[in-house]
């Protein structure tokens, strides 16, 4: 059973990687993007693999089961993603509003311009 | 002192033509700034050659609007500007009340609608609660958060930096006339609801709760 699961997670991280080229191939990831991504799922594979390579770790930070720490660092790794996400967002929220209402302010002082000649 | 209407609209075709007949008749100048229609709001807009057209390309929200509206009244020499809503729920025979309250020296007048006159049951207490969560946060209660009937002079609009494009820029301007230390006072308006699937809906009052919690946590 658990080796099915491991290859099914291996499977959903290769399909990732896979994904994140597509994406690469569109140049809509940078080189550095890729390189992380990359890493990013090739160790989530070797921790699927090698599971008691973790088992060390939440000894250390005295998690009773491996799977605790999986899933703490897990929703960590999630409020991370999705605080940089609404930052991101955030900032082109505000960089298109100042586009479109720069536009409306401009196309004003155009028709302005157009009717004094 | 020299002031101008504001009026923000997006999808406003069927109201904006009496809406903009009856401000004209006030004889302030007036800014209409489209926020983006898809329908004939800027044909029919264009038909009153005193009214000042700008336009959005996409619609950004009503913040964004009346931002925008504010700039052009400023530029062209207002020093002080009303806003109204463009659905025509708001008589263009209060706007007097919102100059005579500026002329007596006030930095922002916020109009309190009429709740007997037709305001919906969930509305109003969305309103009230809203009011008096914002009293506990920021020490400042006003009984009409979101009404956006309300004027304001430059100096003070220029103060409040409006950040929210959306239906939170009301809200937001409670709070910093709270935060800059600007004078205000409510004046009494009347309301005609004509559409009430437009306005501030559940996932706006949502959002706006949002921005109160956060701009509490990052004053």
């Amino acid at each position: 059973m658990i080796i099915i699961i491991q290859l099914l997670f291996i499977f959903f991280a290769i399909a990732m990687i896979y994904i994140a080229l597509i994406h690469f191939k569109k140049r809509e990831l940078t080189n550095t993007d890729m390189f992380v991504w990359f890493l990013v799922w090739i160790f989530a594979i070797l921790l699927v693999v090698f599971p008691d390579f973790l088992r060390s770790f939440s000894q250390t930070f005295m998690f009773a089961r491996l799977f605790d720490l999986v899933v703490v660092f897990g929703f960590v790794f999630v409020v991370v993603i999705v605080s940089k996400a609404y930052l991101r967002t955030r900032q082109l929220e505000r960089k298109l509003e100042k586009i479109i209402r720069n536009d409306a302010l401009d196309k004003l002082d155009e028709k302005k311009d157009a009717k004094k000649k | 002192m020299r002031i101008f209407l504001v009026i923000p609209g997006y999808n406003e075709a069927a109201h904006i033509g009496n809406v903009l007949k009856g401000a004209l008749k006030c004889g302030l100048p007036v800014v209409f700034v489209d926020d983006g229609s898809s329908d004939k709001t800027q044909k029919v807009v264009k038909s009153f050659k005193k009214v000042v057209y700008a336009r959005h390309k996409i619609n950004l929200g009503k913040g964004a609007a009346i931002k925008t509206g504010a700039e052009i009244a400023f530029k062209k020499g207002a020093e002080g500007v009303i806003f109204m809503d463009s659905d025509g729920q708001h008589k263009p025979s209060d706007i007097g009340k919102f100059v005579e309250k500026l002329g007596e020296g006030y930095d922002v007048v916020l109009g309190t609608r009429n709740y007997s006159s037709g305001v919906p049951l969930v509305r109003y207490l969305g309103n009230k609660l809203a009011s008096i969560l914002v009293s506990i946060l920021f020490r400042i209660y006003v009984s009409d958060l979101i009404c956006g009937f309300r004027a304001t002079t430059r100096n003070a609009f220029n103060k409040m930096e409006l950040e929210s494009a959306d239906y939170a820029v009301e809200t937001e301007m409670v709070i910093k006339i709270k935060k800059k230390g600007l004078s205000y006072c409510e004046v009494p308006v009347e309301t005609v609801y004509n559409d009430t699937a437009k306005g501030v809906t559940i996932l706006d009052a949502v959002n706006i709760f949002f921005e109160v919690v956060r701009w509490r946590l990052t004053r």
